[in-house]
Formats: structure tokens, C-alpha cells, sequence
């Protein structure tokens, strides 16, 4: 593999970078000296000398091969590549309608595999990068009451690792955060209680935290490890079904 | 672009592909070069990266941007990934069709 040129600025993408975990992995990689772009359907919200937003939805093939072009227009390279976007919806299997099924399938899932193909085309080009998507220990934990985000979430660990395996030839690895529930919008949404259960399950009996996503993503961001690829790493104790 | 000029574009990149891949006879890349079946000339991760790879010269170099892998493509009777030459066809077909104004068929636009 051929890790970054000495003197270049390494380029991150960061998707759902308007808020939530997003928001704080894009911070994060800023603080880390990184060019970030970030892309949601909104506008940003915040602003910073290293960081590039645009308007894009993950699940448009259009908006998404746009989305690249002027990642290479502008930065002519890529690095590293967060797919946070996502969408959740909390309910009983019984009162769930199919189109809150759809719309997570197609944000969460179609939305990681799109933004992975285009990207994993800029990446190719040196050798180089890193993919890093967000999943949820709902999947291990086969969360009642998230029938479609498991569904959609378990859709996106399968897809890394096939990505992993297919693009490992490219230098470019593929890996998945889980993360404990984390006070995000996504989780206020919930019930407290809802949430306090679930935390009560965890090994680790406490709120995940911005930070503890940071320290796995850095380790996968490293340089040393191009060997480490297709794997998934759950916070908070819990561990693979 | 000719079609003429796009066949050579991608035969050089074929030849280059085979190269990459270790053949002893790349010099044998052509027009007629089959990319899929018993006889493919690349393995299959080459015909991936040669797609890729014109995907991004054509949008790069020529400013034609084409997604070359489409439902279409994979249901037409007749790969347009057959060949060196089919591709070309291809690609000219559907690079056509994206600058046609809408509502225009090939046949009326033809006649």
C-alpha cells in the first residue's frame, strides 16, 4: 500500500456530517489535520477553514458520482471515506409500514454501497484508503422494536465485508463501527426509558460517547493497519451474535 | 468521439491491462479481443478495472461521462461487454442517447 504522500493533506469524506455522529467524526478528523467534506441533504449547519459541505443524498446515484467529481476537482485525491449517514425508525414489528422500511434500506444501505463504489473508484487511483462504516450493536443485540435499522445495519456489515474482499487489491480497506447508543439526535428520539434499558444490558453500563467512536476509527485509520480489513468492532462490551 | 478513435483508446488500454496482468502476447489486443467467457483475454478483476479504468478516461479526458455497468447493460441479449468493438458501440449508444433531447427516440431522431 502507499499511504499518503509526504507534504500532502489527507482528504476525508464524511457522510451525514451535519450533525450526530457525523458531525463529530468530521470534527474529529479535522482536529486530526484532515481536509474534510462533508455531505447531507441539508445544509451543514457549522462551518471550518478545512471543511468543504455539500448538499448531496447518499441513496442518488447522480447526486453521489457528483458528489466524488468534485471531491477530485477540488482535492484530486481521497483518503478516507465515513459512511454515517443513516436513518432510524423505532417501532414494534406489527405497527412498522413498509416505507420506513424502504427509506432505511435506501439511505442506510443503498446510500453505504453507492458512496462506497464511487469513492473506492477515486481511492484506487493511489493505492490508498479507508472505509469506515457506522453500524449499531442493535444488530448483535437484535434489538426488539428496530426489525428494519437491524435489517438495514446487519445489510451494511454484509456489504463491507464483501467490499473488503473486493477491494482489498486496491489498498483500500473496509471496516465497521458499532456503536453504543450515543446521545445523539437519532437516540433522543427514543424513549428514555427504551434507552436506559438498553444501556442497563450493555457490559459496559453507560452512554456511548463521541470519542470512544473516534479511538476505533482512528485505529482503523492508521497507516499499520492495511492488514486489518472486513472487520467490525461493537462498542460498549457487546460482542457478535 | 469517432467510434474509430474510441476502439483505439480502449485497445491501448486492453494492451496495457495485459500487461499489468502478466500476459506474454499483449500485443495481441484488439477490436475483436473477447472480455467475457471461456476466451476472455482478462482475468475477471481485469475486466473490472479496464471498465473503471475507461469510465474514468472517458470523463476524465473527453469530458463524456457514461456509467458503463447499468441494469441495461446486464440485460441485453448481447453483452455490450463482449468485446473491445461492442463496448465502443456502447458506449457511443448511450453517451447519444444522455445528449438527446428527451422524448427523442434513435428511430425519429434517425429519421
Amino acid at each position: 500500500m502507499k499511504p499518503v504522500p509526504a507534504g500532502s493533506t489527507r482528504v476525508a469524506l464524511v457522510t451525514g456530517a451535519s450533525r450526530g455522529i457525523g458531525r463529530a467524526l468530521a470534527e474529529h478528523l479535522l482536529a486530526r489535520g484532515y481536509e474534510v467534506v462533508g455531505c447531507s441533504r441539508g445544509d451543514a449547519g457549522w462551518t471550518d477553514d478545512r471543511f468543504m459541505h455539500l448538499r448531496a443524498d447518499v441513496a442518488d446515484e447522480s447526486d453521489v458520482k457528483s458528489l466524488c467529481r468534485e471531491i477530485k476537482r477540488r482535492h484530486g485525491r481521497l483518503d478516507v471515506v465515513i459512511n454515517s449517514a443513516a436513518v432510524a425508525s423505532m417501532n414494534h414489528l406489527l405497527l412498522t409500514p413498509a416505507a420506513s422500511v424502504e427509506t432505511m434500506l435506501r439511505v442506510n444501505v443503498t446510500g453505504t454501497f453507492l458512496v462506497g463504489r464511487e469513492t473506492a473508484k477515486l481511492m484506487r487511483k493511489h493505492s490508498y484508503g479507508r472505509i469506515v462504516n457506522i453500524s449499531s450493536v442493535a444488530v448483535p443485540m437484535h434489538l426488539p422494536g428496530q426489525a428494519g435499522y437491524v435489517a438495514s445495519k446487519s445489510a451494511v456489515e454484509g456489504l463491507s465485508k464483501v467490499m473488503a474482499r473486493e477491494l482489498a487489491e486496491y489498498g483500500i480497506t473496509v471496516n465497521v463501527i458499532g456503536p453504543s447508543p450515543t446521545d445523539t439526535d437519532m437516540i433522543r428520539g427514543l424513549p428514555k426509558e427504551k434507552v436506559e434499558e438498553l444501556v442497563g444490558k450493555m457490559p459496559v453500563r453507560r452512554m456511548g460517547t463521541h470519542a470512544d467512536i473516534a479511538n476505533v476509527l482512528d485505529f482503523f485509520l492508521r497507516p499499520e493497519s492495511g492488514a486489518v480489513t472486513g472487520q467490525v468492532v461493537y462498542l460498549g462490551g457487546i460482542t457478535p451474535a | 468521439m469517432m467510434k474509430q478513435d474510441l476502439v483505439m483508446m480502449m485497445v491501448g488500454m486492453l494492451t496495457q491491462a495485459l500487461e499489468d496482468e502478466g500476459s506474454t502476447e499483449p500485443g495481441l489486443a484488439g477490436p475483436d479481443s473477447p472480455l467475457l467467457g471461456v476466451d476472455a483475454v482478462l482475468t475477471s478483476m481485469g475486466l473490472v478495472t479496464l471498465i473503471t479504468d475507461v469510465e474514468s478516461v472517458l470523463e476524465e479526458e473527453h469530458n463524456i461521462e457514461v456509467t458503463l455497468v447499468s441494469e441495461d447493460a446486464f440485460s441485453r441479449r448481447k453483452s455490450p461487454f463482449r468485446t473491445v468493438e461492442a463496448l465502443a458501440d456502447y458506449i457511443l449508444e448511450i453517451s447519444e442517447a444522455a445528449n438527446r433531447p428527451a422524448g427523442v427516440t434513435a428511430d425519429s431522431a434517425g429519421s
